[in-house]
Order: C-alpha cells, then structure tokens, then sequence
C-alpha cells in the first residue's frame, strides 16, 4: 500500500482546518487536544461509548458529549480517536462505513500530521521496548521523527492492522529487529515507501553469562515461576537455573545446593569457555546480514562491566550503545547520547531501574572468564514480590530456593 | 562425514538441547515448520551448537536457505570435507 505520505498529511491537515471535529474518547487526551486546539479547529463535540463521562469536554460547558448511539454523523464531520484501544474503536467506525483519513484519525497520528515531523516505526518486541523508550529521551532524534513502536502483543491490544498498514505506507525510518520481522508476520517490508530507510539490528537475546539457563527460550523460562498479573515488571525468578530446579527435584536441602553452587569449580573453566564462545558466535550469527553489529562491542566489554540484567534483557549502557549506532546508521549526530544517558533521572532511566532481575553469575563462572564487575560480594537487584531487594549470589540461591521449592510443594499437594 | 552420524547428533540436540521432547520425529525431510517452536531464534541456537559439536563456521545468509534436515546435512558434509 505505496501512498505518498504528503499528500496525505495535507488532505488530513485540509480536512480537520475546516471539519466538524468530533472527538472520540472525552479523557485527559482528548480535553487537552481540545485546549490546545479549540481557536484553530472547530470541535464540535466529544463522543463517547458509555454514558460514564462528564457531559462537556470544557469548563465553560460549550462542547458537548453524547454517547456514540446517538451520534447522526454528518457529511462535514471528522472524528479523532483518543479512546484506547484504537482497535475497538475502529471496528465500530468500519462498521459504520468510515475511511480512515478520509472520516477519522488516531489521534497521535492526527498530532503528527500537524507537524512537519517524520514517522519512523520500532517493529519488535522487548528488546525493541527498551530501545524505544530510550531514542525517545534524544532531542536530536524526536524533533525529526515521531516514533511508533508495534509489537505483536502491542499490536493487538492498542492498534488496528489497518492503522499499522497505513502508518507503514508513510513510515520515513523502520528500525526492526531481524528476528521478529522473520517470525512475526505482520511486520511487511512491501508496505514501506520506496523512500523509506530501514534499519536491520540484531537479536541480542543471549544466555551470555549464565550457563544454568536452558538455550531454548520459551524452555529458559523457570517452571516454577508464578506470575502475579498485578506486577508491572517482570516477576520474581521468572528465568530458570536448571541446576537448582534439578536440585530440588532430587530432594536437596538448601545447604546442599549453596554449597555446590558457590563452589568455584561447579563449572570447570572448558565448560564456561565453551559456553561463552557459543554465545559469541549466536551474537555474531545473529547480527549477520544486520546493520548494527554488537558482538565486537559485547566482546570487549562483558568482562569489565554487567552487560545484561538476564538473558532478554540488557542493562542501560548497552542499550544506549544501540541507540547510538542506530543515530550513526541514519546519520544522525549520536554524541547527545553521552549526555543522556548519564543522566540518571531521564524517565526511560528511571522506569528502567528495577524493571527486571539482575541474574546473579556463578562464582564458577565469573573466576574462568575473569569477570573483573563480579565477586562473591557483588549485590544485584532481585525482584521479588514485595519489591526490590539487592542480594549477593548466595542470597539469591536461598531466596530462589525459598520461592521455587514452596511452588514446587504447593503444585503437588494441589 | 557420516550422514547417519550426523543426523543421530542432530537429532540429540534437537531433542534434549533445543527442545527438551524425546518424541520429536525427525527425518532427513523434517523442516523448521514441523516443529512447534523452531522459530529463526531457534535456528541460531541450532546452528551454533552445531557449529561447536563440528567446529565449523556456518555462512548464515547460506544456512538460513536450508529448506530442511537433509540439506543442513549436505551443508555440514560440504563444511566438513
């Protein structure tokens, strides 16, 4: 669906300057999309679903709201959606015989076409998540570009294909993630404007330091792992260490396991060799055919400092050494990332903070690779139920043993 | 190279490295589609261990190609001398 993207912008820009605007969704959005543009658009009313709403959408009660039963539609109209998920919405507008564009908007996307700014799209899942939030907080980057990011899950529950489709055919910048525009089917580079510059970056998914994970991904995750839906982050021991679920399995105690695990021959130094040329060479397979490249810069810094927090999720530096070759590739000036990223209290950074598990390393492991970050007094940041709590290794196996053994009893009893 | 070898050592770490299910069906026509969650992902973690378990290098652009077991058998005898 090749369209020109100007043109669009400017018959939705024609449009709304002289349309009946109606706005869909009467929430904090909406009212203020309606102060900020009440003396250059006409806004002629808010719609809403369920009558649950104030009746107007201002204090001076000018602008009114009606339910979407009641609404006559009129051949001057024009409807912005604030309401998420846009998806529900837009099957009721379909439904109704409205043209996106032509008859309504989402209305991020109307704000981006009153700017003259560019659209890029982040097609990927976590690993994209997390670049997503950082690009964000580099000025350089967002007076350029609008950035959308779609996600299988997101995708589903915020957009509609036909939205992401469109927004494909005036995408300016694609940045993907190699594996899940291969595996996820939605994501069509035949879509995208010839004009469109894409950038490839690899799957930094990796088991780099932890040889107890199991290589299989869906596999990694710990069998004993109890989600709590109310948890915003990722939840407690949500990867697995498959020696100590085998351990509890045979039936060892506690003591047993931490002696064994904290040995620092647990793992002899060819296995933990092994192991870490392995995952350099999935980080240089996975970036093959990319246009970022990783693995040289991983290699040379995983013994100096934590690269990852677990197996999907990299820690903050690395993260903002991606954004930067992603600045570079579309060249753009990186060197704003520097003063970014040391600022700790940007909102990415603090969101971040806590956001998973740091996986505690084997001493085994830490002693054959060097690991000059770690040592058996190293704290890292374990969430647990009721928060986040630093914890040295030995710590950790007692709190994993503690949670995982009690799941293990409960699902046996019950 | 023993193509039955290589396909025992395929299977192994198809299913106890990759998979964890010892009632995987696997054949010398088997392809990734076969198999419930042979994903790109997966791929690589399949082309490393058997990279490692052969020492060879694998060219990824020409390995993600293989259409199925067979052909990366072709492709580790070819690698292999």
């Amino acid at each position: 669906m090749k369209r020109d993207a100007d043109q669009i912008r400017e018959t939705v820009r024609k449009k709304v300057e002289t349309a009946d605007i109606f706005l869909w969704g009467c929430e904090d959005a909406a009212k203020a999309f309606y102060q900020k543009y009440r003396d250059i658009f006409h806004i002629k009313g808010g719609l809403t679903e369920l009558r649950c709403h104030p009746d107007y959408l201002d204090d001076e009660q000018t602008v009114p709201i009606m339910e979407w039963k009641d609404y006559q539609g009129g051949a001057n109209d024009y409807i912005v959606v604030f309401s998420s998920p846009f998806v529900h919405v837009e099957t009721q507008m379909l439904a109704n015989g409205l043209q996106i564009f032509e008859e309504y908007i989402e209305a991020t996307v109307l704000e981006v076409f009153l700017t003259d700014k560019k659209i890029a799209i982040m097609a990927g899942n976590c690993q994209m998540a997390m670049t997503f939030d950082f690009i964000r907080e580099v000025k350089g980057f967002t007076d350029e570009y609008h950035v959308f990011r779609f996600a299988s899950h997101y995708w589903k529950s915020r957009w509609s294909l036909k939205t992401i489709s469109y927004l494909h055919g005036l995408c300016d910048l694609y940045i993907c993630i190699r594996h899940d525009e291969e595996d996820l089917k939605f994501f069509s580079r035949e879509e995208l404007p010839e004009t469109c510059r894409i950038v490839v970056v690899p799957s930094l998914l990796v088991r780099l330091y932890w040889p107890q994970m199991k290589a299989n991904r869906e596999k990694a995750r710990n069998e004993y792992f109890l989600t709590d839906k109310s948890y915003k982050t990722h939840g407690p021991f949500e990867y697995g260490d498959a020696n100590i679920n085998r351990m509890i399995k045979e039936g060892k105690d506690i003591e047993e396991i931490v002696a064994a695990l904290t040995a620092e021959d647990f793992y002899t130094e060819e296995q933990v060799r092994n192991h870490i040329n392995m995952m350099m060479r999935m980080l240089e397979y996975e970036e093959d055919g990319c246009d970022i490249k990783m693995s040289s810069y991983i290699k040379e810094r995983y013994t100096k400092q934590m690269l990852y927090r677990d197996m999907t999720h990299m820690q903050m530096d690395l993260v903002w050494e991606v954004v930067k070759r992603i600045l570079e590739c579309i060249g753009m000036d990186a060197g704003e990332v520097e003063a970014v990223r040391q600022d700790a209290d940007n909102p990415a950074c603090r969101m971040y903070k806590g956001h998973c598990t740091e996986v505690p390393v084997y001493p085994s492991v830490a002693k054959h690779l060097g690991l000059e970050w770690c040592n058996k007094d190293t704290l890292y940041d374990i969430v647990l139920y009721n928060g986040i709590r630093k914890m040295t290794f030995e710590e950790y196996i007692y709190a994993y043993y503690s949670v995982c053994n009690k799941i293990k009893q409960l699902r046996e009893e019950w | 190279m023993d193509r039955e070898q290589i396909l025992k050592d395929l299977k192994e770490i198809l299913q106890k490295e990759i998979f964890e299910k010892d009632e995987l069906d696997i054949s010398e026509l088997t392809t990734a589609e076969d198999i419930d969650g042979w994903d790109s992902y997966e791929q690589i973690n399949i082309l490393t261990m058997i990279g490692e378990r052969y020492n060879i290098r694998f060219d990824v652009g020409k390995a993600r190609g293989l259409k199925c077991i067979g052909e990366l058998i072709d492709y580790i005898c070819e690698e292999c001398g």
